[in-house]
């Protein structure tokens, strides 16, 4: 009897082929695998929950700062990213129905479309960071955040005079506290998008898998896997939106 | 194994059962499904830039992570078939819920209740970057300097 | 396929019949061979042989180390090692011993081979996952010894910021293998999970567990809901040394405390991983020696999981004094205190099934016994340091050190032994010496006692930790406790010496030689690869030592 989990896992004769050999049934494997990827996931909202608590400590301890520093975003790319990742995420739920109902044309259009949005988000978030690299907010020796930044959207206010009084009376390190707003900016988005690149890694080894036909009614495990996790991708953006974006807006 | 001993397996407590990859949902649920999360996402949009901090300083806030649940419910309960799956799933989401809430709001007893963090208190200033930079204090290029 | 596999666990076999058996039987050890075979092997029980190896390694590095130190302290005056030094040799030390060794070793020793076998399954939900947890961890082990062997770490183990992301030793070689082991930990955790909901033999319910497993499943909570965390917090410490980004530095507005809850948010649990899976061994053998079901056997399943719980509520006592608010202080200390309940349970849930037992003083009982005496002044001085008034006087001192050492050696390395020594014959098919065994249980007692108590009493009197030099004072306790820890030190070579010549030429065994109850000992010594040639069905209790003596009895008519 071979130890090999790979050897053991498709060959048993007159055996169930997608069986592998430690489960007894379909079902048990199933629900084994199910419940595996959600027991995952729920590391996975820990492991942002530090950086979450993080954020959240910060910025009960400056507020002010992390309003100045959020009204400097643009609200324009985080509701097109927005939008881009709930799309990809209805595709990739449309993508397990079409495994489901053995479709696999429709099946490889949805986690195309899944993977060109993901692909769209990384560019726009590219952009964003970019942005950020040319008004020196990358935290660091060059981080530079000026109260009296005649281009800053908060400046523009009628009376931003009187705002920024009180900002300093309130918090006089107000413009070094502004990096700490970044530094979390970049640490969740920064591993917000690992995530998605290795959610886009893992649509491709799906496409490629299903364009040599593996997938097919009765066997569409990876498939539902997969979209469990690019939807916890996409329920993370969820809170990162209005947390990062949106925060002291009005 | 036998018949009887296959049927025990799943019958001895339903909280196992999970009924993952049986349930198929229309393709027009998720239509309707994708078209409340946008319409939910120009709702939160629409509603950061109200001012409700003259009744609640934090209402804005609050109202925003309100709608995000909102969202994140749907998506789970739909997209990922939590609606659809067994007991155990659930309490696997709510624990790790429960142990994040746990972890924010233990730290936040303490941030909350602890009045000599920021130096505004003590009415002397932090350094700032550049005294400390100009004192060689380590801020960083000296860190790795061994 | 064999006798060995008697369908009735109770049926007593003739010894000889059973070891001749044995000998011929195809079983996971003799099953394929070659290095592939171990090395890219999915069975559970390979996986727990490579782990044994591997953490018994990192034990004597960091034995080594603690020897170190021991050696340092023997004089007031620092002759041995600089101030540097012995920081870098007991940062060594807890490194090592936290995250390399305490944290994966019963889990991954232990529960990998055990959990499959106890729950009558033939593997782990995900066997490749589990060989990769075993190869994460040895890639974090290569970055923290190399941490350790190229210049040092002098943070201590718990990488406190700002210290650690100013000071100019290896952290973040540190920080990534604390990081990988984490996720290795994690992949141990998800699998028991799994494994214990999904893949349990027909007729084995929740309440039909042995505690073995309610502990393990506890454990797994612990690794699953708090591995995480750390993982990102020293992914912080290792971006801010990186980048340069301040952020737990109070110059940027940092909150080092914040760094501290995160930090405790997952190492306080942490020393429940430690202990819990100890807890677990030591209600197998209790009932297995003294010939009882255990008492309450609800009340230790459940104090498991409130542990488990409660473990989480409690982390804010390590910052009493590092400036954390006195309101969340006073919070955090009466949770300490909470978590003393569920432990106690245990204590006398344990001690309770002694009573009217037929106890014998095999080596696995020995080391069990000497578990909840040095358990028990581990953990009510634990309750001391939980007093937040009382933990102004005894932080950072030599109090601190002993309580946990009684917890983490004290309980957990004994645990760990009579874990080791009570599955041996099915671990390896083969008999360790059983005078040797009772010999080392008694040297370890007395050694560890000699070694730790007068740290308790210095500690108490003010001798601070972490000081390579101290006041004359002192010296006579340090003196004691440098002695002790070299007849502890010959206690913990004596099984990994007499262990390994057992592996080789011990007498074989049947396949239940302590005569004990549970799916495990059904099956043949060593089992097959699969576990079992038939998946058993299981109608009774873990513990129905009553029915099994008297089927003795009825067969010895």
């Amino acid at each position: 009897m071979s130890t090999h989990a790979s050897a053991d896992v498709h060959h048993h004769e007159g055996h169930d082929p997608y069986l592998a050999h430690h489960f007894e049934d379909r079902a048990q494997q199933d629900e084994a695998h199910s419940l595996g990827l959600w027991v995952f996931l729920s590391t996975e909202i820990m492991f942002f929950g530090g950086l979450f608590l993080a954020f959240t400590v910060y910025h009960v301890l400056f507020p002010e700062a992390f309003g100045l520093a959020s009204s400097r975003l643009s609200v324009s790319w985080g509701v097109i990213n927005t939008i881009v990742l709930l799309v990809s995420s209805f595709t990739m739920a449309m993508g397990v129905h079409s495994a489901q109902v053995g479709s696999r044309k429709l099946l490889l259009t949805f986690l195309s479309i899944t993977l060109l949005c993901a692909g769209a988000f990384m560019v726009i978030k590219g952009i964003e960071w970019t942005e950020k690299y040319h008004h020196h907010l990358i935290p660091g020796a060059s981080f530079h955040f000026d109260l009296n930044d005649p281009t800053a959207p908060e400046t523009q206010l009628a009376n931003w005079g009187e705002r920024r009084e009180a900002i300093l009376i309130a918090d006089p390190h107000v413009e070094r506290h502004a990096q700490m707003f970044y530094v979390m900016y970049f640490c969740l988005t920064g591993l917000h998008g690992i995530h998605v690149l290795i959610g886009m890694g893992l649509i491709t080894w799906m496409i490629l898998r299903a364009k040599r036909n593996e997938f097919n009614t009765r066997w569409n495990t990876p498939i539902e896997l997969t979209g469990l996790y690019w939807h916890l991708v996409d329920v993370i953006w969820i809170y990162l939106f209005p947390l990062i974006y949106l925060i002291h807006r009005h | 194994m036998s018949d009887q001993a296959s049927s025990m397996r799943h019958t001895e407590d339903k909280i196992d059962s999970t009924h993952f990859a049986h349930h198929i949902i229309s393709p027009k649920v998720y239509l309707t499904v994708i078209v409340v999360l946008m319409v939910l996402t120009a709702l939160t949009v629409w509603v950061a830039y109200q001012d409700y901090s003259h009744a609640w300083s934090l209402a804005n806030l609050a109202i925003a992570l309100g709608l995000a649940t909102v969202k994140a419910t749907i998506v789970c309960l739909w997209f990922m078939h939590v609606r659809y799956s067994g007991r155990l799933i659930q309490i696997v989401i709510a624990a790790s819920l429960l142990f994040f809430m746990l972890m924010l709001f233990g730290t936040l007893m303490d941030v909350w209740t602890r009045h000599n963090v920021t130096s505004a208190d003590y009415g002397s200033p932090e350094p700032t970057y550049e005294q400390r930079r100009d004192v060689h204090l380590p801020i960083g290029d000296d860190k790795h300097s061994h | 396929m064999s006798a060995i596999d008697a369908p009735n666990p109770y049926q007593a076999q003739s010894r000889s019949s059973a070891v001749e058996a044995a000998a011929t039987f195809p079983n996971y050890l003799n099953a394929t061979g070659g290095w592939k075979s171990w090395l890219f092997t999915g069975d559970h029980k390979r996986i727990a042989i490579l782990y044994i190896i591997t953490t018994t390694i990192a034990f004597l590095f960091g034995g080594l180390a603690a020897a170190l130190v021991r050696l340092e302290l023997l004089t007031p005056q620092g002759d041995l090692m600089s101030g540097d030094g012995y920081n870098k040799a007991f940062s060594a030390h807890g490194i090592i011993m936290v995250f390399m060794f305490l944290v994966p070793v019963v889990p991954a020793v232990l529960g990998n081979f055990l959990v499959p076998l106890m729950i009558g399954a033939k593997d782990l939900a995900f066997p490749k996952i589990n060989l990769m947890s075993w190869y994460l961890y040895m890639i974090g082990t290569f970055f923290g010894l190399y941490a350790i062997i190229a210049g040092g770490v002098d943070t201590g183990w718990t990488f406190y910021t700002p210290f650690s992301t100013t000071t100019n030793t290896n952290v973040i070689s540190a920080a990534v293998g604390v990081f990988i082991i984490g996720f290795s930990s994690i992949f141990t955790g998800f699998n028991f999970i799994v494994t214990v909901h999904k893949m349990r033999a027909p007729g084995l319910t929740w309440f039909r567990l042995p505690l073995f497993i309610w502990s393990m499943y506890a454990t797994s909570l612990i690794m699953i809901l708090g591995t995480p965390v750390i993982g990102i917090t020293v992914l912080m410490v290792a971006v801010e040394r990186l980048l340069h980004l301040g952020v737990f530095d109070p110059a940027f507005g940092g909150d080092p405390l914040l760094f501290q809850h995160l930090f405790w948010f997952y190492s306080h649990p942490a020393v429940y991983i430690m202990i819990l899976p100890g807890f677990g061994i030591i209600s197998e053998v209790i009932p297995a020696f003294a010939r009882r079901n255990i008492f309450g056997y609800s009340f230790i399943a459940m104090s498991s999981l409130a542990i488990a719980m409660v473990g989480f509520f409690v982390w804010g006592h390590h910052l009493f004094v590092s400036g954390q608010s006195a309101y969340a202080g006073m919070v955090f200390s009466a949770l300490s205190f909470v978590i003393g309940v569920p432990t106690a349970i245990k204590v006398f849930n344990w001690t309770a099934t002694l009573y009217k037992g037929s106890i014998s003083f095999e080596t696995p009982m020995l080391f069990a016994l000497f578990f909840i005496g040095l358990f028990l002044i581990g953990g009510l001085t634990g309750l001391f340091l939980a007093a937040m008034g009382l933990d102004i006087h005894l932080h950072d001192t030599y109090f601190v050190v002993a309580h946990f050492h009684y917890v983490m050696v004290g309980g957990m390395m004994l645990a760990y032994l009579a874990g080791i020594h009570y599955w041996w014959p099915k671990i390896s098919g083969r008999m360790y010496p059983e005078f040797l065994g009772k010999l080392s249980a008694l040297i370890v007692f007395v050694g560890f006692h000699i070694t730790f108590f007068p740290q308790f009493v210095m500690g108490y009197m003010g001798m601070p930790r972490q000081y390579h030099e101290y006041v004359a004072e002192f010296q006579v306790y340090h003196v004691l406790s440098t002695a002790g820890a070299s007849v502890l030190g010959v206690g913990f070579l004596m099984p990994v010496v007499y262990l390994t010549y057992s592996w080789f030429y011990g007498p074989r065994v049947n396949s239940n030689p302590f005569k004990a109850t549970g799916l495990e000992w059904q099956t043949s010594s060593p089992p097959p690869t699969t576990n079992f040639v038939e998946i058993p069905v299981v109608t009774v209790g873990p513990y129905e030592y009553a029915d099994f003596e008297e089927n003795e009895l009825v067969h010895a008519r």
